[in-house]
């Protein structure tokens, strides 16, 4: 039913004029864009975990088969003496309850790459942190920032009440939810964002009034009904317009009641995820 | 109480009674997590949940045994409506073409049922072994390699006359991976090895059993490029070629391309669609 118009639409390639926005039993459908980065790192394990892991490890080592060192390695290799030292750290952490085998091991590897830049053998490997600049500066508007969670974009609309909320827009007439909300996103955010969308159903919705001087200006609808789609973005950044929307934040699920009012929050909260 | 019998017995071992654990705030790390395992169940369970959401096929959320309690409902519904002709026998109705076993029906959509990697199989089949036994020993060190699961060795179950192959003979090993062994493989694959496989763009779109479950073949080549076969390459006195196999509880090849590719398995033949 939907689909005709927009197929018709895409058939003909000119311009043509705006459609009406769709209403339906006096609320307007509007499309809105739960759009995230996913997580870019693996988060951080609680103490719990890492005892356990760190327990299970041990427990493992103790049942394990011995390893057939003359088959992996040459007899006076680096590669064997390496090994042996890796093999005494566990073998003292075996001992040692309060010491990881993981901890253990990865100590004399920094000695062992250590000793390697003076005789450099292979390319150094060093860890990133797992804080970056944008994190330290608070930068809500960097993809960089909260390695660990899933970032939300939320846009901020010219106007006192309400003006946080995820990108959305009214569907038209004859056009599909994922269609209008993909054109409501490139219309606010800009065109500059590779982002995918999960699918062409809706995942959640919420439902509101507008304001009773509003329907006295614009009558026709009492309300809206948003359908939330949702997205991911690979790459690139959010640029708004400067009429439909003024700025954008990428926030965690934790940050977004600072946004958002109670209401909105409590509609979409079961669509966003904890980490 | 499995863990606690363990734990006492591994501190009889170490003639130490101190907590051999400290719950003491750590570094930030992901100490211990495993990398794809977090990934599934923080980004693609959600995904696939909403890609592979059917409105026709899903089941109330507030019925605890949904399948049994829809498959009820239905029955008395109908039978209280009309009075039933003739009902066919199940096995009637559920026939496939040319015999073939019957697929399991899928089970109606909910939070529960959401496709995840069960096991995989890694599986060679050693064809020297029908002249030596010994050619055996390679594959067995190799797949122990690359797996860090001891595998198990095959016994032919038929002959084979044509191959010269007798019941009873060794003819090659498997290995079955499940949890966290089973991502680490899989990890392992997907970053160092399926990327560095020659004129290979990616499993066909056409791939899988029918039910979900994926398979790859590779070449002997491809064994090498192993990081664990790769810095004892010489050890090895045959390379042989294995096939993995994806075991999924998806219900249809679809779902299980798509689980797959959450993990970032390549498929080939998907074009992109240009859009203005």
């Amino acid at each position: 039913m939907l689909g005709k118009g927009a197929l018709l639409s895409r058939s003909f390639a000119t311009a043509i004029p705006s459609r009406a926005p769709l209403v339906n039993n006096n609320f307007r459908i509007v499309s809105g864009v739960v759009l995230s980065r996913t997580p870019q790192i693996t988060r951080d394990s609680t103490p719990f975990e890492k005892a356990y892991f760190d327990y299970s490890e041990k427990l493992e080592r103790q049942t394990a088969a011995p390893l057939a060192s003359d088959f992996y390695f040459k007899k006076g290799s680096l590669a064997e003496r390496r090994w042996k030292e890796d093999e005494e750290a566990r073998k003292r952490a075996m001992a040692d309850p309060n010491l990881s085998l993981t901890d253990a091991v990865k100590e004399v590897q920094s000695i062992q790459q250590d000793e390697e830049s003076v005789t450099p053998l292979s390319n150094k490997f060093e860890t990133g942190s797992r804080l970056t600049e944008a994190d330290k500066k608070n930068d809500i508007k960097s993809l960089d920032r909260a390695l660990q969670r899933t970032l939300y974009l939320i846009v901020k609309k010219p106007r006192d009440q309400h003006s946080w909320q995820f990108p959305q827009g009214a569907v038209e007439d004859g056009e599909y939810l994922h269609d209008a909300a993909e054109r409501e996103l490139a219309e606010e955010c800009g065109k500059n964002m590779d982002v995918w969308f999960v699918g062409r159903q809706p995942v959640g919705h919420y439902t509101y009034k507008f304001p009773e001087d509003h329907v006295k200006k614009n009558p026709g609808a009492n309300g809206a009904k948003v359908f939330f789609m949702k997205a991911h973005v690979f790459a690139g950044q959010c640029k708004p317009d400067n009429k439909e929307v003024v700025d954008f934040a990428w926030v965690t699920k934790d940050e977004l009641p600072q946004y958002v009012s109670p209401e909105y929050f409590d509609a979409v909260k079961d669509i966003l995820s904890d980490l | 109480m499995a863990l606690r019998l363990l734990a006492s017995r591994s501190a009889i071992r170490t003639a130490n009674t101190q907590r051999s654990f400290s719950t003491a705030s750590v570094l930030s790390s992901s100490h211990g997590l495993n990398r794809l395992k977090e990934h599934y169940h923080n980004i693609v369970a959600e995904d696939l949940m909403i890609l592979t959401y059917d409105h026709s096929k899903v089941a109330s959320p507030t019925l605890k045994n949904a399948d049994l309690d829809s498959l009820l409902n239905n029955a008395l519904s109908e039978s209280i409506q009309k009075p039933v002709v003739s009902a066919p026998k199940v096995e009637e109705i559920r026939k496939r073409k040319g015999g073939k076993p019957l697929k399991p029906i899928a089970p109606l959509k909910n939070g529960s049922n959401i496709p995840v990697l069960d096991k995989i199989t890694v599986h060679a089949m050693v064809k020297d072994a029908i002249h030596s036994k010994n050619h055996i020993l390679s594959a067995f060190m190799a797949l122990q390699s690359i797996t860090a699961t001891r595998p198990e060795v095959i016994i032919a179950k038929t002959s084979v006359a044509n191959w010269k192959l007798r019941e009873g003979m060794p003819i090659g090993v498997k290995v079955t991976l499940r949890g966290k062994e089973m991502y680490q493989f899989l990890d392992k694959l997907v970053e160092i090895v399926l990327p560095r496989l020659k004129e290979w763009h990616g499993l066909p779109m056409t791939s899988g059993d029918g039910n979900g479950n994926i398979g790859i073949g590779f070449p002997p080549s491809a064994l090498a490029l192993f990081p664990e076969v790769e810095g004892s390459f010489d050890m090895y006195p045959k390379m042989t070629g294995f096939d993995v196999v994806f075991n999924t509880t998806a219900h249809t090849n679809a779902e299980g391309r798509l689980l797959l590719s959450g993990f970032n398995v390549p498929f080939k033949g998907a074009k992109a669609v240009k859009k203005n």
